[in-house]
């Protein structure tokens, strides 16, 4: 990359995504919110290790204030804030992926099928869309979950309770993915519908291409630049809902931790007499800050994205 | 008007259709709604289910459940015994309805001007400071600004009450709370479609008729840039209902939201489906009134340039 024509300020030989992510990286802000986020995510990974505590491990020390010997305090069972913080952030961002990638692939499908097909198939399918995108779609996964978990309680509970907490998490992972992928058909399904009738997709229908070649070869890699601006926006909104869910505590159940769950204990424990404010101020703290950080990046892929800026 | 009378057909339609699939999960979930109660007469329990047509096969449940909805009534609450979702929706929604339609207002009422006012100086103070502003408020959704501002306003500083609804006091941090987040997306929107619209070419064409910048921006540029706002809209009546839920439960308001999560809790299936019969219908009707503006405010789409 280092010895490529750009000393001369000619990229040649750079294809558009090249030149997308040159104008990325030309962007402070969003690199630095790169860097934030890798930050964090190094941290969170890190987790438990780093601050010498176990998460769910109760304590003496009861609502002590933030310290040396708890960073960010304790809450009511003497549990260490910064471990739990640490732990709840590493499962909002595996949420975040997780639940991106399920959208990714359903939305990405659901908008190329759609629009190659087109005709009263293509109405049809945006249709549902059109239905789906004016329902409270959390709603949904609300009642999915609510389902395995009176399946699970019934089939499995005393042979298995780790199994069904993983299949618990995973089910969260996944509804909240399988909700969250209809502005990213809208808009696979408008690119595609552009590129469909342009000259090299014709030329290449001409040289006897398939239908899945047509898509995966010539489609797919010009839609790349709209579905990875879209996927970073999709990111947190996942965590957006994996919050949410926690916070009304129907996602992740107690003890384990999640930025929400964390948010939602703090905000129980507000009351006039004493004001603990390192219960509610840190996780939310902390969430807003990843959410900030994740915006960032999503505004600058867009406008590096931007077919605008290519000029 | 054809397209018209379809869609309004189709609201109650999909309602329906959403809250069927709702009421089988429900039914189709092992165990019974009355397994936790206290273990009373085997002949009491028969009698229960007799009551509510829990002994029926499934399709005669859902013949009967069907009529009633028809016919307006969504049942009784299993956990509540002595109301029914009816008295409790007749309570709760005009609740839940002021939150929404205030929180709406607030959005539109703080987002519109803001990004208004940001678009017409683009690069000065205002633009970077109304762009950072709004970028906070998209990033900090309603629970975390509830129990922040419960911290600061209530516990701290004492100007508002903490909790519960009744007069305008106790309106304004659960407001705000559910208000905020949209008034920044709203205020996002407006600064980004007002600001594209003031780089148009119409747009120097009527600068150079002479019209001063108030002009233009309520005139012309205003029009074009409140159409992403307008077509928001529908979301955001999804998620300001989604949002009640979290403000709901901070303040501790009685609303149809706080309801709704306990009847979760409860496992009240009658009281889940009927909430979300309910929310569907609300939802989808709102979502065409918008589409219906949109018509009504876009002179591309009413004369069919782009249907």
């Amino acid at each position: 990359m280092n010895d490529s024509p750009l000393v001369t300020g000619t990229p040649r030989g750079l294809s558009p995504n090249q030149r997308a992510w040159r104008r990325f990286l030309a962007q402070r802000r969003a690199v630095g919110a790169v860097f934030f986020l890798l930050l964090v995510g190094v941290l969170a990974a890190l987790g438990p290790w780093l601050t010498g505590q176990h998460p769910n491990t109760h304590g003496e020390a009861q609502y002590s204030a933030p310290g040396f010997a708890h960073w960010c305090g304790t809450d009511v069972h003497g549990r260490d804030l910064a471990t739990r913080l640490l732990v709840g952030t590493r499962l909002s961002l595996v949420v975040g992926l997780v639940g991106a990638a399920v959208a990714l692939v359903i939305g990405v499908i659901w908008g190329m099928t759609a629009a190659y097909l087109g005709g009263r198939i293509d109405n049809w399918m945006m249709r549902i869309v059109d239905v789906l995108y004016s329902l409270p779609n959390i709603l949904f996964v609300m009642l999915g979950l609510m389902a395995l978990e009176a399946f699970s309680s019934k089939y499995l509970n005393r042979r298995a309770p780790s199994l069904v907490a993983g299949l618990h998490l995973t089910a969260l992972f996944g509804l909240i993915g399988a909700v969250s992928w209809l502005n990213m058909a809208r808009l696979v399904r408008g690119q595609v519908l552009s590129l469909r009738t342009r000259p090299f997709v014709l030329a290449s229908q001409a040289l006897g291409a398939g239908h899945v070649r047509i898509l995966t070869r010539q489609i797919l890699p010009n839609i790349l630049g709209v579905v990875i601006v879209y996927l970073s926006l999709t990111v947190p909104a996942v965590i957006l809902y994996e919050s949410f869910l926690s916070f009304l505590g129907r996602g992740i159940r107690p003890p384990d931790a999640s930025l929400g769950t964390l948010i939602a204990d703090g905000a129980a424990q507000l009351n006039p007499l004493r004001v603990r404010w390192w219960l509610v101020g840190c996780p939310a703290g902390l969430l807003a800050a990843l959410l900030l950080a994740l915006t960032l990046v999503g505004d600058g892929l867009r406008a590096a994205f931007d077919p605008k800026a290519e000029s | 008007m054809n397209l018209l009378l379809r869609r309004v057909i189709q609201v109650p339609l999909v309602a329906l259709l959403v809250a069927s699939l709702c009421f089988f999960l429900m039914r189709l979930l092992p165990g019974s709604p009355f397994d936790r109660e206290r273990a009373g007469s085997a002949a009491a329990r028969v009698a229960m289910d007799a009551r509510y047509h829990l002994d029926q096969p499934l399709p005669v449940q859902y013949l009967y459940w069907l009529g009633d909805v028809v016919r307006g009534d969504l049942g009784p609450s299993l956990k509540y015994r002595n109301h029914t979702v009816n008295d409790i929706l007749a309570q709760t929604l005009p609740v839940s309805g002021m939150l929404g339609m205030l929180a709406f207002l607030v959005a539109m009422g703080v987002g519109l001007p803001v990004g208004a006012w940001a678009a017409l100086r683009p690069g000065s103070w205002a633009d970077w400071g109304g762009a950072f502003l709004v970028l906070l408020g998209v990033c900090v959704p309603s629970f975390i600004v509830g129990p922040i501002l419960v911290l600061i306003f209530a516990l701290k500083l004492g100007w508002f009450p903490a909790a519960l609804w009744g007069g305008f006091m106790n309106g304004v941090l659960p407001v705000t709370a559910l208000g905020l987040f949209f008034a920044a997306r709203v205020g996002r929107l407006t600064r980004e479609g007002v600001g594209e619209a003031l780089r148009s070419e119409f747009i120097r064409a009527v600068r150079a008729k002479g019209l001063s910048d108030y002009q233009i921006l309520t005139r012309h540029a205003f029009r074009l840039g409140f159409m992403p706002v307008l077509s928001y809209c529908g979301p955001m009546l999804a998620d300001l209902l989604t949002g009640s839920f979290v403000v709901e439960t901070v303040f501790q308001i009685p609303g149809t939201g706080t309801f709704f999560i306990n009847a979760f809790n409860n496992k009240d299936y009658t009281m889940i489906v009927g909430i979300t019969l309910v929310y569907a219908v609300l939802l989808l009707g709102l979502n065409l009134v918008v589409d219906l503006l949109y018509v009504w405010l876009d002179p591309r789409v009413r004369r069919g340039d782009l249907a």
